[in-house]
């Protein structure tokens, strides 16, 4: 056995990101147990979400092991094969077979055997292949130089949102921003860009409300989705309670109803049968979660999110690998985001647009990458910092050497 | 200045990190921080803030709720025969499915996909059709055998069965494009954007999953084979037995009026003389009580709105919408008319209901409230026997040549007759009030022409169509009219109690209340024959109906008073009889604004006092304004329901302060009218003197009226309005005629009896001789 492989099984901050994981996947399989008793004919999805979950504890192993350097290697052509499948799912020739339609949207690759969704892997390439360009560059500090990183988003954002999945495709431009402020892209640069968003965000919401129909820019169900949220969480309007805000109204009432404690289960599943509430062993697992555990369980889920972000940019700031960094940077991002994606539907506080909950939903695309995250994360946090390693993102000290940070602990230091 | 507070935070912030990398990721977990932090108070908000609220909608969803029909209040008149009653019975109902045909294909189309499982998923739509096709005529076979064990279980031919099925699948069809117009809509307004698919919109609507009657009040036998049918099925696997899990058999109540057509005969013996015969005349009467019973109709939006079963959501009654086991529903019955209108909220009655936990299948129950029976003071029969000899074919509802003297300048004759009036023969319409006067019940209340529920069912257009007959339009109580000179007796009252006129005062009528100007204002008998009644006594007067003796009362008691008084008779107002009525109109006191409210002059007061000008009553109203005389001047509200207190009816007695001499005064007045030879109501002038009144042993105090009337227009010009521009299709003058009437022995009035007769011309002439046969029929029913 090599040193890395002894290496991996040292206590590191990885090591509470995987616990963190196993702990959501853990709460995730008990709503959708609670889930799967409120449906009519069990669907034993919850036993399915187990062998998912032992099948990405295998994929996370087997991430551990590879040195970054040829995981970087791959990114590159990992990146054009997910952006390949994903013109595979936009080609109109394709077999229904093969690419079926399920509720308007082409999102999976059906190979018989094992379903794909080239969306979830795109966001693990996209991460790998941005982490992978950046990692010794300081053109992004300039302008022109955040074009060629954007245009690597756009690639896969655009085809994704083409499936169409709008949630998966949104989660990318904040992923990005956190990984250039991170790889050392100027503040202001980034404050403008950020104003910028805000701006067309806030004037694209208040569109609606203000511009005719002949000049709104997003679609009529894109609008009113936007509506439904806004009245039903700030005006406590039920206009859209039985149409478009249907489901965001069922969660909202079910995240509310779980009190402090929760249902449990039996009682849980009672409520959520009769409450018909869509998806919810997957996009609205967190309802589900809430209603069974209640606010303990909700914060419990925030709380390990939070907690495993923090140990990603942990392990990225004692790491010495540009790469790792970067990476690590934008699984936390990612996970982040998502996290608030998902949580914030349940709640009321962004509209319905399609995110599941990482490691919590059901499915098994999404656990198998979630935990490939994982182990790379174990995989970097493992590996010994090369000696002669390149200061990397230290763009106002360039002639300086870097001294040691305060209250962080050198991984070298504990070798 | 600013930037120094700045520059020292960045310096505390190096120093503790100092690596730019560092710093970055300490700034990307701020940011997370601070959204988790909003994210974790959003979560509190709910579960904890909020909870409650929460809660209780997430587990309003655990109860349903069942409705238990309750029972409409019957009607029953004075004897306590049934007018309208809900018959408990049983239906036959099926599913939808069965009757569209749907459940054929669908049983078809679950055989085909289950003996091809295996290749379903590859076939095209035209190939999978083409096997459902294969196995629909099995099933289609089994429906058929269906409806014809229906058919033979009750009785109910396959023809009839067929045209039900027809009726249904149209009238769900109408609901579904209905309804789903609507959805569309709502997706319009929700997104702007049609749907893309079908999917959303094709949900089917409630009518195309649920039962409906096909056989309406099976016997009892019938019943209970089916049910034992239908209870086998649930328990059976029987391909044969399932298809009987679609059909129900389902309590209803239906609303029915077990008023029967009956045949009247008509003693004509007492009839004026042209119109007597030999035999008694056979009147088929249907529907006497049709317009004063009413009607059921399904509810309407706007009554739903007006009562909901759902009150909506507002702050006062919290998150759960009230409900109102009284309230209106979509499909639920309301009164159309009369008293199934008036009375609707005391017959309506209360649902009952069952609420059921989903969730442990436990129940609370609420039993229904039945509505309540209303026991009437109508009394059918006399109803009826009024009613047929008011029906055109027994002559005194038809206009006949001595009802208006014939001069040579008749616009009724010549080459050109002017058709809006009513010509000799043509069929009057009317009404007829009879009072008991000690208790201001009603004993009938008629209009002509009479209105049956088999016309109103079988052909509407003939009912609601009739813009000149208007069968629709009950005339005792729901036509106001021009009084005419029905009201001198209530002027001479007032102005007698007001001291304005005396016992044994005269006045002197010279043709014209001013001489010098003798074209307006005059009497009557100097318009018709030049001649003046000279000077005259009040009874006299009444007797004579003298116009410039009550021109003088209304002079000198000025409009106000007038006014005061027929308010305190109760005229221009609600009667709260227990049906629905119109109110009239008096002009109401105030500044002289806009035409529409006067203030008053002279020639008002002048023109009201003999019922002209405007004021305008019902029939009831002014049946009951003699009452009040009959009484000795004490007012009651009219009542068709006995007990009024019960159903929320105002019970009122007030003593008008009229003194007893001038009651008397006035009823001396009434009783020359119609005993003397000069009294207007004596006899029929134009067909040979004959006495008007030949009811033997009972007095009769009666006042006639001839008043001049709006002219009846239709909506000739299409505008939805009834103006001056639109054509007029009847006129001429109503004939009045009021009677008090005693029985021998009584010292005061009995009964009164008002009859009106719309532009027929002499009051005593045409409505006289109808108040005789009503008193004849007052007779034989056994009240005098």
């Amino acid at each position: 056995m090599s040193d890395h492989n002894w290496s991996l099984l040292r206590p590191t901050a990885a090591w509470i990101v995987a616990i963190c994981a196993l702990a959501l996947s853990a709460i995730g399989i008990a709503a959708i147990h609670t889930a799967d008793l409120s449906a009519a004919n069990p669907t034993g999805f919850a036993q399915r979400q187990m062998i998912w979950l032992a099948l990405g504890i295998i994929v996370m192993l087997a991430c551990a092991f590879p040195h970054p350097k040829r995981i970087g290697a791959v990114s590159w052509p990992f990146f054009g094969v997910c952006c390949f499948l994903l013109l595979i799912l936009l080609m109109p020739f394709m077999p229904r077979w093969l690419v079926p339609v399920i509720n308007g949207s082409r999102r999976w690759i059906d190979l018989q055997v094992l379903t794909i969704q080239p969306s979830e892997m795109a966001r693990l390439a996209f991460i790998l292949a941005v982490a992978w360009f950046l990692r010794h560059r300081g053109s992004h500090r300039n302008l022109h130089g955040l074009l060629l990183p954007f245009g690597i988003m756009f690639i896969p954002a655009i085809l994704i949102t083409l499936e169409p999945d709008l949630g998966g495709a949104i989660l990318m431009p904040p992923v990005l921003f956190a990984m250039l402020i991170a790889a050392g892209a100027k503040l202001r640069h980034m404050a403008a860009l950020l104003t910028i968003v805000i701006a067309v965000a806030a004037s694209s919401i208040a569109s609606i409300y203000v511009l005719p129909d002949s000049m709104q820019v997003l679609r009529g169900y894109q609008r009113a989705r936007i509506d439904a949220t806004i009245r039903q969480t700030f005006f406590d309007d039920q206009t859209y309670v039985q149409t478009t805000g249907f489901q965001q109204d069922r969660a909202r009432t079910l995240v509310g109803a779980g009190g402090v404690s929760g249902y449990g289960a039996e009682r849980s599943s009672v409520i959520l049968r009769f409450n018909r509430l869509p998806e919810n062993h997957n996009d609205m697992i967190y309802a589900v979660i809430v209603n069974r555990f209640g606010m303990v369980g909700g914060m419990a889920v925030l709380g390990l999110f939070v907690v495993m972000c923090f140990g990603w940019l942990y392990i990225s700031a004692m790491s010495r690998d540009p790469f790792a960094r970067l990476v690590c940077v934008g699984f936390a991002a990612q996970m982040f985001f998502q996290m608030t994606l998902n949580t914030g539907m349940s709640m009321g506080l962004v509209p319905i647009i399609g995110a599941n909950l990482p490691f919590v939903s059901y499915g098994g695309s999404s656990l198998i990458i979630s935990y490939c995250l994982i182990g790379l994360t174990l995989n970097f946090a493992a590996r010994k910092p090369e000696i002669m390693a390149r200061k990397s993102f230290e763009f106002e000290h360039p002639s300086e050497d870097i001294p040691k940070a305060r209250g962080f602990k050198s991984l070298s230091s504990s070798t | 200045m600013e930037a120094r507070p700045v520059s020292a935070m960045m310096r505390s912030i190096k120093k503790i990190w100092p690596l730019m990398f560092h710093r970055r990721l300490v700034l990307l977990a701020v940011m997370f921080v601070v959204i988790s932090l909003l994210w974790a108070a959003q979560l509190a908000s709910l579960t904890v803030v909020h909870a409650d609220r929460h809660r209780e909608r997430a587990e309003s969803v655990l109860e349903t709720r069942e409705l238990v029909p309750t029972r409409r209040g019957a009607i029953y008149d004075r004897y306590g025969r049934p007018l309208a009653v809900d018959r408990v019975s049983h239906d036959l109902a099926v599913n939808f499915s069965l009757i569209s045909g749907r459940w054929a294909y669908l049983r078809a189309l679950r055989e085909a996909r289950r003996v091809h499982r295996h290749q379903w998923a590859e076939l095209a739509p035209a190939e999978r059709d083409h096997l459902i096709d294969r196995y629909r005529p099995e099933y289609e076979a089994q429906v058929d055998r269906l409806w014809e064990e229906i058919s033979e279980m009750t009785g109910v031919s396959l023809t009839e069965l067929d045209q039900r099925k027809d009726e249904i699948r149209r009238r769900v069809a109408q609901i579904r494009g209905s309804v789903l117009h609507r959805r569309l809509q709502r997706r319009m307004e929700e997104v702007d954007e049609p749907p893309t698919t079908a999917a959303g919109l094709a949900v089917p609507i409630r009518e195309e999953t649920e039962y409906h009657a096909i056989a309406e009040g099976l016997d009892e036998e019938t019943r209970r084979r089916l049910e034992s049918l239908t209870l086998l099925a649930r328990g059976s696997d029987d391909p044969e037995h399932i298809i009987w899990r679609l059909v129900s058999v389902q309590p209803s109540t239906r609303r029915e009026y077990p008023v029967d057509k009956v045949v009247i005969p008509i003693d004509t013996s007492t009839f004026p003389s042209t119109l007597r015969r030999s035999e008694p005349l056979r009147i088929e009467v249907d529907g006497a009580e049709t317009l004063l019973v009413g009607l059921m109709r399904p509810v309407w939006s706007e009554d739903i709105a007006r009562r909901p079963f759902r009150r909506p959501r507002t702050a006062d009654t919290g998150r759960r919408p009230e409900l109102d086991l009284g309230g209106y529903l979509v499909g639920d019955t309301i009164g159309r008319m009369g008293l199934e209108l008036s009375l609707e909220s005391s017959l309506r009655g209360r649902r009952g209901e069952r609420v059921i936990q989903l969730d442990t299948m436990e129940s609370t129950s609420r039993a229904p409230e039945p509505g309540s029976d209303v026991h009437l003071t109508l009394d059918l029969r006399l109803q009826q026997r009024i009613q047929a000899m008011m029906h055109p074919d027994a002559g005194l509802m038809r206009s006949q040549p001595w009802h208006l003297r014939r001069d040579v300048h008749d616009p009724r004759y010549g080459e050109n007759p002017d058709r809006t009036l009513v010509q000799p023969g043509d069929p009057l319409t009317g009404g007829a009030v009879v009072l008991d006067v000690r208790t201001g019940e009603i004993l009938a209340a008629v209009s002509v022409p009479q209105l049956s529920r088999a016309q109103l069912e079988d052909d509407p257009r003939s009912v609601w169509g009739d813009v000149l007959n208007r069968p629709f339009v009950n005339r005792a109580v729901g036509l106001n009219w021009k009084p005419g000179s029905t009201l001198k007796s209530m002027v001479l009252a007032g102005a007698m109690a007001d001291g304005v006129h005396r016992v044994g005062q005269t006045i002197n009528c010279t043709g014209a209340l001013d001489p010098r100007n003798p074209e307006i204002m005059r009497c009557w008998i100097y318009r018709q024959f030049g001649q003046t009644h000279g000077h005259l006594e009040a009874p006299e007067a009444l007797a004579r109906s003298c116009n410039i003796f009550f021109y003088v009362l209304g002079r000198d008691l000025g409009a106000r008073r007038v006014i005061d008084w027929y308010e305190r008779f109760g005229l221009g107002q609600h009667q709260q009889s227990g049906v629905a009525d119109l109110s009239g109109s008096l002009p109401r006191s105030g500044p002289r604004t806009t035409s529409n409210t006067p203030g008053f002059t002279q020639s008002d007061a002048i023109f009201m006092a003999i019922g002209q000008g405007p004021v305008e009553w019902t029939l009831l109203q002014s049946a009951n304004a003699y009452a009040a005389l009959g009484r000795g001047g004490i007012y009651m509200h009219p009542t068709i329901v006995r007990d009024r207190e019960a159903l929320g009816l105002p019970v009122v007695r007030q003593d008008m302060a009229i003194p007893p001499d001038v009651i008397e005064y006035v009823l001396r007045g009434l009783d020359e009218s119609s005993n003397t030879s000069y009294g207007t109501t004596y006899r029929l002038s134009l067909l040979g003197g004959e006495r008007i009144f030949n009811v033997p042993g009972v007095r009769v105090m009666a006042k006639s009226g001839t008043a001049q009337a709006v002219p009846l227009r239709w909506d000739s010009d299409g505008d939805g309005r009834i103006t001056t521009r639109d054509q007029i299709i009847r006129q001429g003058s109503h004939a009045w005629c009021i009677a008090l009437v005693r029985r021998e022995g009584s010292d005061t009035p009995d009964y009164v009896v008002a009859v009106a007769v719309e532009f027929a011309g002499s009051g005593g002439a045409v409505a006289g001789p109808i108040v005789n046969q009503i008193l004849h029929a007052l007779r034989a029913e056994g009240y005098l």
